[in-house]
């Protein structure tokens, strides 16, 4: 009876202790995943990273749940049995360790081998986890191509890779196995051997010998025991590397210098002589020199791959210049808080996305703690109250994962509402209207003329007339500031964005065409391509 | 927030959009059974119908209010300033606009295996009712650390208003099905 509820609390208390453990280390690793810089993620595939918090980590637990107390009680009942053996004989007892160097050595050369293989298995686990994380948001893609057995020969390859990984680790498992059977087997012979001579001298008995011989095999047992969990320990060790590793990873870029607040910032830019690569020997941007005032509007513009995206990325301090400032306000951006600096700004991207939850959620992603009255200005300035309010639970309505319930111009609407309750400083624009259609667009653009208004904001945009607001327009070519100035004064120039407006007036003449009725009709100077 | 940051957030919110203010209008059923809302104005536009903006979250408040043309009339963000009959009738119409029982007890819920469906039987506000549940992960979803909304293979919601004040025996069924 007393065994038996000694039993059930040493599986509960093991069992809870590995839960709690491997849930602070999954807590732990996607805490310190969020600390991570973006070129982390940007080398690393999704489904790799969500294998190690998830499949590493569970590998972790079932080690110290279900292995680890095994391993305590077949250790001291090694001590226990030594102990006895050793009162009973102790010659004896020590050639019955004769074996265990050999073990020690049989496990040495094993795992280095073995560990091998798990490391292996667990990487291709994770790449079967890459496969699918991949192709599953991307089936849209996979069916409209017909490339399903495609994308099964890919994931099969992966499936196949891990299965005879596994089976090579399970082989080399087996013949461990059996390698310790018989060294074990081998120490009983000994004993045997041994325990045979002492008894026809006649300094022990026979009832010694089938005693010794009894707890021989309950020393046995146990050894046997801890050497098949070996496999288990390898097994989550090597899931533990991984997890490790991430937790090992340096966070960010350098804050060392961090020591303003951003809070209250102008949003006043200049950037001097700044150079950056991403990789080494492969520099994306070179000495770039432009003052930014306060509020203004900077148009990005130029071909793809120049620069524009990095520009503003080091903006966003998602990275720092290889050398060179950014200074804000007078302030060397790398001064600044990294979060409180983050949270002046505002971002609208291409591809809008958004959590699952419901709008009201998304649309108060930046500010938790805002009301209903805010939720619901931002959505009318963003031009997005009305479709919101035909959905079937108007605010409350789920958007699916990544906002998949909506339209894409939907979607866009939802990040410029949220973008104008976070009310940032700085604000972003990323080909911010790009995949929608004229109408939608021209809502849009509407609704963005209203966030701009009084706050700094770089706009990257192919489409030219999206930028026809802007203050200034900064001209890339590789990597470098080509050109900067008004839409009027580039086209005097005839430099290289007046090619670029000249190019989309002949690629698009009818959008650029009512682009330009529409800015002769408000009398703006910046009106149309041609 | 405190009652007095919402209002001064309501004073700033009428200059944004179209709040009316419950003072201003009042609320009656016309010969036609119709709801008629008189506006301050003198104004009368019958066919109301009300759209809660937070039907889950906030079901009786920021209530936009249509006209029989389908004309946003503006909203009412806080019916309990009206007067009681004009309160009653228009959380009425909210509360038929937006058909959402209350579950009190769980019954029995029962997994077809391999099929993904699950049928509940559940007690709610407005009497017994049982349902089929698709695909748990897209219709049983969070409001909150507590309030669960479920939507049935008819698109029917259901709510859970606070899972911890259910019985025993259904919060054990609900931790094992949601």
């Amino acid at each position: 009876m007393a065994r038996s509820v000694f039993s059930y609390w040493r599986a509960y208390l093991l069992a809870w202790l590995g839960q709690r453990v491997v849930a602070d280390v999954r807590s732990m690793t996607y805490r310190h995943l969020h600390q991570l810089a973006v070129g982390f993620y940007e080398r690393r595939q999704t489904g790799q990273l969500m294998s190690r918090l998830t499949h590493d980590t569970g590998h972790i637990q079932d080690f110290v749940a279900d292995y680890l107390q095994e391993m305590v009680v077949q250790v001291f009942t090694v001590i226990i049995i030594l102990a006895i053996m050793l009162k009973m004989q102790a010659t004896l007892t020590l050639l019955t360790l004769l074996p265990i160097p050999l073990i020690v050595l049989t496990t040495t050369f094993i795992r280095t081998r073995v560990r091998r293989y798990y490391r292996s298995a667990r990487r291709r686990m994770g790449g079967m986890q890459a496969v699918l994380a991949d192709a599953i948001p991307g089936v849209r893609v996979v069916k409209a191509f017909a490339q399903e057995d495609r994308e099964v020969e890919r994931f099969d390859i992966r499936n196949e890779g891990y299965t005879q990984t596994s089976i090579q680790a399970a082989r080399l498992r087996a013949g461990f196995m059996a390698t310790i059977a018989l060294i074990t087997s081998i120490g009983s012979l000994v004993v045997w051997a041994y325990g045979g001579k002492l008894y026809f001298q006649r300094d022990i008995d026979l009832g010694t010998i089938v005693a010794f011989t009894a707890y021989l095999w309950q020393l046995y047992g146990p050894i046997g025991q801890i050497s098949n969990m070996f496999e288990r320990f390898q097994f989550a060790a090597t899931a533990a590397e991984r997890v490790f590793e991430v937790l090992d990873t340096q966070p960010e870029v350098d804050r060392s210098r961090e020591r303003r607040h951003a809070g209250g910032i102008k949003g006043g830019f200049k950037f001097e002589r700044v150079y950056f690569s991403y990789e080494d020997g492969e520099p994306v941007l070179f000495d770039i020199n432009l003052e930014v005032e306060p509020g203004e509007m900077i148009g990005l513009v130029g071909r793809t791959g120049v620069g524009k995206t990095t520009i503003v990325n080091l903006v966003c301090r998602f990275y720092d210049p290889d050398s060179g400032s950014i200074y804000v306000d007078g302030h060397d951006l790398r001064e600044y808080d990294l979060r409180s600096w983050r949270s002046q700004i505002g971002m609208v991207l291409q591809e809008p996305f958004l959590f699952h939850g419901s709008i009201a959620q998304n649309v108060a992603y930046g500010r938790a703690d805002a009301s209903e009255y805010e939720i619901i200005a931002a959505a009318k300035a963003a031009n997005a109250h009305d479709f919101i309010m035909a959905t079937s639970d108007r605010y409350d309505s789920q958007v699916g994962e990544r906002g998949v319930r909506l339209s894409g111009g939907e979607r866009q609407r939802i990040s410029i509402a949220r973008a104008i309750l976070h009310n940032p400083r700085l604000l972003i624009f990323d080909e911010a209207t790009s995949s929608v259609d004229t109408e939608t667009e021209m809502l849009i653009q509407d609704a963005i003329q209203r966030l701009v208004s009084g706050r700094t904001t770089f706009a990257i945009a192919h489409r030219l007339s999206t930028l026809r607001n802007a203050n200034r327009i900064v001209v890339l070519e590789e990597g470098r500031v080509a050109e900067v100035g008004s839409h009027e004064e580039l086209m005097k120039i005839g430099g290289p964005y007046s090619r670029l407006v000249n190019a989309q007036t002949r690629l698009t003449p009818q959008i650029v065409g009512v682009d330009a009725e529409q800015e002769d009709s408000k009398g703006a100077g910046a009106g149309g391509n041609d | 927030m405190t009652d007095s940051e919402r209002e001064q957030q309501a004073r700033h919110a009428a200059d944004t959009f179209d709040i009316i203010d419950p003072e201003d209008v009042q609320f009656r059923h016309n010969d036609d059974g119709l709801v008629e809302a008189v506006l301050g104005d003198g104004s009368v536009h019958s066919g109301i119908r009300v759209a809660p903006a937070f039907p889950i979250t906030r079901p009786n408040s920021f209530l936009y209010l249509f006209d029989s043309d389908e004309k946003e009339l503006g909203l009412v963000v806080d019916p309990r300033r009206l007067d009681r009959e004009s309160r009653d009738i228009l959380l009425d119409q909210a509360d038929q606009a937006y058909f959402m029982p209350r579950i009190t007890r769980i019954i029995r819920v029962e997994e077809r295996m391999g099929m993904g469906i699950a049928r509940w039987e559940v007690e709610t506000d407005r009497g017994w009712s049982s349902f089929d549940v698709v695909s748990r992960s897209e219709s049983v979803w969070f409001v909150g650390r507590n309030r669960i909304v479920i939507r049935d293979a008819d698109g029917n919601r259901y709510l859970i208003e606070d899972l911890t004040a259910l019985d025993r025996r259904s919060r054990r069924l609900a931790d094992l099905y949601i």
